[in-house]
């Protein structure tokens, strides 16, 4: 099957996918309107008055004068929902009636269905870098907005680049264990964080990252790795991970195997760099590789930093002489 | 002063003299705070303060600050106004290494600006070593006065197990010559080699502006520029490519990023439009130094002028970007996105030559490569829900990098004289062609879910990829992928993900070698063996399973488990890696016992492993008889975490945390025969292989830290801090300057020399204690 099969095949669907939802659409309902408490928030503050409820009021959302926050409508039921019910059941409460739930509750165990609550915020959010949430992964994961995000909170967690990976990472574990190891990226140290690189209401790129491609990404920081060169290293120009894992290695400098036998993997052309590196043949019978080193007793491309040593230029070379990278 | 201090002394002013401004307005009770203190660090070590900047024991000054004049919540405005700064750090040795500053201050709804600067330190040894400092200067070594090492005749001191003769056909006399030359050698460079501190600064200063004052759009633009000062450390290979010495290598450089974007949004039509310009400037463009040791002609290194070692520095260059975002309800269960762009990504940095003055001619007259790459990316999406409880989503993106590059022609007589000169790398007297590599990448994706409960959700997924590529290996790879995800609630308290998928990849082989073929072969004279597979390129299949539990069992309880594993194989890969997988799997509980105390725990286990056979270089024929040497390498890593956090009482509070990372590689190694059943493997002692010793890594830290309250609003702050890290690995046990041997058999004699940047271990247990005071208004 080829690439011009699928598409075809894909553009078909899409006509009658078009038929089929908008039959599938639901018309405009006949439900009652919906009641709003006429004090707004403060018939709510009635009961809610203390932290971590009341921090709202130290965030955006509460500003009454913008027009566009929640406060500025009907207040807290603009996001939980008109919930007269709610207000009703509780005036009973001292009785020992227990409460009717709002109706939206984001957290919890009574917490309404993802679907329910993520079209709350994505009323106002759904556009600029959230354009392309619906069907990123997180979205086709049933990922809801508050499992990242905490509203009753004056600085979001995830907001804040001391805090973010962790809310990230609770799901991400092995980003998490990767950012503790030898080598890592300043994620542990606020000086990178997830957001950096990655988009998580939705991209165009692999693993929502922010850009296109990975290299892309990489060269927003290290923009000196993107040339042109005029001797370019094919796998380094295809794509940064084929030898780097970003997050964390045990290997020194993001690498996900120790040179040589990175560079092994795909060179072997002979002389120098298909030796077998091992712990008797590169050291000599007589040397001791756990012990100190005499002179001469080790290979080069086991010393330091391996083949780069020498290939040093190994992102690309702009020097005439650098067709094996070594300039 | 030098730009980095212009930079933050900018920065600085630009955070003091705006809150003067706000100071003027209202502010509500205790939205300030500023925290002073010391700190005090046990000793040095460049491995724990590479990103704080605080690699030097001793004390530390420490400061943060709040200010926040925003309008409050009901006041019926919407000003804002809010200025931090966090990591205030000062030293004898540097001023605020790793600082953030930011202000904001807008009208919200309306318009804002902002403006910050980031400091980030990289602190990469203190112990380097180097005969060169960052400008190429020997250190007081004059240029040839080392003896010539070129030619020498030594081999490692390797006995054949069978007969007993020393590798290389070389006598007991000559390893003695040849020890005691080296020797010798070593003995000539110690007094040069210098310890020198290695590391970078970055600073960045930026502000951007927003302005929503048109019905349903929103502007905004940014400039960013930052300046890269210092050294990392890097090592070339000499002109005559008999040796690699380590060297500080100068980075000097500034980038400036420019960018604009345009936002418009209706219920129906979301889009996005941007640009972005970034310009990379290094402010050098080679790093120009002598051998210290003589070629074959030892007047050479000293005429008038010559430079007989040019290492290139990355060339400038700068990238132009646009980017589109459209997204369109197309009726409401049924939303089509599509994004798009372009990328001109340009170099026109002068080449760098090979070397400079008599008797050399250039390669190629001085002049720009010239280089460009355009890319063109593309991908339209259409998410519908046609049917109740189905959703759909179709997707194809393209990705065309168009290498638009010069190919460029070395010469064969590339010597006006006809003349070989002294780089032996380039003396072959045959052309060779740099390689412009161009991609096209296409991608279809097909996903369609369906709720077979209310709760519980089952999703098909198929994705095709067809890659072509311009002077590669392969021309075409195509993969296909099909899997299947099952998204569940078990119940109210319990959430639940499943994924399985297998993919397959074939390789259209079209040319062998064909990259290496190109701009290397008629030098080395050297192919790769038939049957190698690079792994990111040959035919592989892979299946993954991935999957997630939640429990939410109570507001104070709850626990996560995630885990991931995949594995790959590549069928048509007799060498290189023939086999790889990786696994994850880890728990993560949150438990509050009472109110007061909250505790968090997570385990993570890790396994990577790569499973690769290379030929042996004794018989490169690798016909039935001849050896191969494999190697199998596991990481396995366990990482640890475990938090408490205490509210004692309304005035205390105290957070203990732990967090350990054990890594562990292990190379299992060995060498075999291709096919003779029943044979005995030759002995060479290049069979002989057993694994190296494992290299394990240990990064251990502990926290305490706790808050008084001496008022409601001055806070005492203190913490101590144990952090321990270790490195069992065969590589830090060289010496500073050390050798290695351009390993061979007979004629082909040990004559390269290498000196190494010697760091050593760079294992460390440092405490740190701190005090400090906030005080809000």
């Amino acid at each position: 099957m080829t690439i011009k099969h699928v598409v075809t095949g894909l553009f078909a669907g899409i006509v009658f996918l078009l038929g089929a939802s908008a039959w599938a659409a639901e018309g405009p309902s006949a439900a009652t309107q919906p009641v709003y408490a006429k004090k707004a928030e403060l018939t709510c503050m009635k009961c809610h008055d203390s932290a971590p409820v009341t921090d709202i009021l130290k965030t955006p959302h509460a500003m009454k004068a913008d027009s566009r926050t929640p406060f500025a409508e009907h207040a807290c039921e603009t996001c939980h929902g008109a919930s007269p019910e709610h207000i009703a059941s509780a005036a009973r409460v001292s009785e020992g009636e227990k409460p009717v739930m709002p109706a939206v509750l984001f957290t919890g165990k009574d917490a309404s269905p993802v679907e329910v609550r993520n079209k709350v915020c994505l009323s106002c959010h759904d556009e600029g870098m959230r354009v392309d949430w619906q069907g990123s992964q997180h979205e086709s994961n049933n990922v809801a907005c508050t499992n990242c995000h905490t509203i009753h909170r004056d600085k979001d967690p995830v907001l804040v680049k001391a805090t973010q990976p962790e809310k990230c990472f609770t799901c991400h574990s092995k980003q998490r264990a990767e950012s503790f190891e030898f080598s890592h990226h300043p994620i542990r140290e606020g000086k990178v964080v997830c957001s950096d690189c990655h988009n998580p209401h939705g991209s165009a790129g692999p693993t929502l990252l922010k850009e296109f491609t990975v290299n892309d990404t990489c060269y927003n920081c290290h923009p000196e790795k993107r040339g042109p060169f005029l001797w370019e290293h094919e796998p380094a120009r295809d794509n940064c991970s084929n030898c780097h894992t970003p997050h964390g290695s045990t290997q020194a400098r993001l690498l996900t195997e120790r040179p040589p036998f990175l560079c092994n993997e795909c060179h072997q052309e002979g002389d120098h760099q298909i030796s077998p590196w091992s712990g008797n043949v590169t050291l000599g019978v007589n040397a001791n590789i756990a012990g100190t080193l005499t002179q001469g007793a080790a290979a080069t491309q086991m010393l330091a930093r391996g083949c780069v040593n020498c290939h040093s230029q190994v992102h690309g070379s702009n020097s005439q002489a650098g067709a094996f990278l070594t300039r | 002063m030098t730009t980095k201090f212009t930079l933050r002394a900018a920065a600085l002013a630009s955070t003091c003299l705006l809150p003067l401004a706000a100071f003027a307005q209202e502010a509500p009770d205790y939205n300030n705070e500023a925290t002073m203190g010391t700190r005090f660090q046990s000793s040095d070590s460049a491995l724990f303060g590479r990103y704080s900047g605080t690699p030097f024991g001793g004390f530390y000054g420490t400061g943060s600050f709040k200010l926040d004049a925003s309008d409050a919540w009901n006041s019926g405005k919407t000003e804002y106004f809010l200025a931090e700064g966090d990591n205030l750090d000062v030293d004898g040795h540097q001023l605020f290494p790793d600082a953030e500053l930011s202000v904001k201050y807008g009208e919200r709804g309306k318009w804002g600006i902002q403006a910050f600067y980031d400091g980030i330190p990289y602190w990469q040894s203190l112990g380097f070593h180097s005969l060169y400092n960052s400008s190429g200067a020997l250190k007081g070594l004059t240029p040839g006065s080392l003896p010539v090492n070129s030619g020498l005749s030594y081999t490692p001191p390797t006995a054949d197990p069978v007969t007993g003769a020393l590798s290389g056909g070389a006598t007991p006399g000559e390893l003695a010559a040849g020890q005691s030359f080296l020797n010798g050698i070593f003995a000539a460079v110690s007094p040069f080699n210098s310890t020198q501190f290695v590391g970078t600064q970055r600073d960045i200063v930026g502000g951007s502006a927003t302005y929503m004052g048109l019905a349903n759009w929103t502007f905004s633009t940014g400039l960013k520029h930052e300046h890269k000062q210092g050294t990392m450390e890097s090592s070339f290979a000499t002109n005559d490519m008999n040796n690699a010495l380590a060297f500080p290598e100068p980075v000097d450089w500034d980038t400036d990023t420019y960018s604009a974007s345009a936002r418009y949004s209706t219920k129906q039509l979301k889009a996005v439009f941007s640009y972005t310009f970034s310009n990379f400037n290094d402010n050098l463009t080679s790093f120009n130094t002598l051998n210290p040791f003589n070629l074959s002609d030892p007047s050479l290194q000293l005429a008038p002028g010559y430079v007989g070692s040019i290492y290139s520095l990355p060339p400038s260059n700068d990238a132009h970007q646009l980017k589109g975002q459209v997204s369109y309800l197309l009726t409401p269960t049924t939303r089509i996105n599509t994004d798009f762009g372009y990328q001109l990504m340009q170099q026109n940095s002068s080449n760098t030559l090979a070397y400079q003055g008599a008797p050399a001619n250039p390669y190629l007259p001085g002049g720009n490569y010239n280089a460009q790459i355009q890319q063109m990316y593309g991908n339209i999406a259409l998410n519908a829900r046609p049917l109740p409880k189905t959703d759909i989503r179709a997707s194809y993106s393209i990705n065309d990098r168009e290498d638009d590059s010069p190919r460029v022609f070395i010469p064969a007589d590339y010597g006006a004289t006809g003349q070989i000169t002294a780089d032996t790398l380039m003396s072959s007297h045959v052309p060779i062609a740099n390689l412009p590599i161009s991609e096209l990448d296409q991608t279809a994706k097909l996903e369609a879910g369906y709720h077979i409960l209310p709760s519980t959700k089952v999703t098909a997924f198929y994705t095709y990829k067809d890659q072509q590529r311009d002077y590669s290996v392969t021309d075409r790879n195509h993969e296909s992928t099909e899997g299947a995800r099952v998204n569940s609630s078990l119940s109210n308290t319990i959430n639940g993900m499943l994924s399985y998928s297998h993919s397959v990849r074939s390789a259209t082989d079209y040319n062998d070698n064909a990259a290496w073929v190109a701009n290397t072969y008629y030098l080395s004279g050297l192919a790769n063996p038939a049957g190698l597979g690079m792994y990111y390129l040959a035919a592989r299949t892979r299946d993954e399973i991935k999957g997630n539990l939640t429990w939410s069992a109570s507001d104070a309880l709850s626990a996560g488990l995630t885990g991931k594993f995949y594995n790959d194989h590549y069928p048509t890969s007799f060498y290189g890696v023939t086999n790889d997988h990786t696994l994850s799997v880890g728990p993560d509980i949150a438990y509050s016992p009472t109110k007061s105390v909250t505790t968090h725990l997570f385990y993570t286990f890790e396994e990577v492993f790569t499973d690769q056979l290379a030929s042996n270089q004794n018989d490169p024929s690798q016909t039935a008889g001849s050896t191969t040497w494999s190697l199998g390498n596991k990481d396995t890593i366990h990482t640890v975490g475990a938090s408490a956090d205490w509210q004692i009482s309304d005035k205390a509070k105290i957070s203990l945390s732990e967090n350990l990372s054990y890594g562990n590689t292990a190379f299992a190694e060995g060498a075999s025969l291709i096919s003779a059943p029943g044979s005995v493997l030759p002995a060479f002692p290049e069979n002989l292989v057993s694994a190296l010793p494992n290299d394990t890594t240990i990064l251990n830290s502990i926290l305490l830290s706790g808050e008084y309250k001496l008022a409601s609003n001055v806070s005492l702050l203190g913490s101590y801090s144990f952090d321990r890290a270790v490195a069992k690995d065969y590589l830090y046990n060289q010496p500073s300057t050390a050798f290695g041997n351009s390993f061979g058999g007979a004629g082909n004699p040990a004559d390269y020399l290498e000196f190494l940047p010697g760091d050593g271990n760079p294992s460390y247990s440092i405490h740190t204690v701190s005090m400090a005071v906030r005080v809000k208004w």
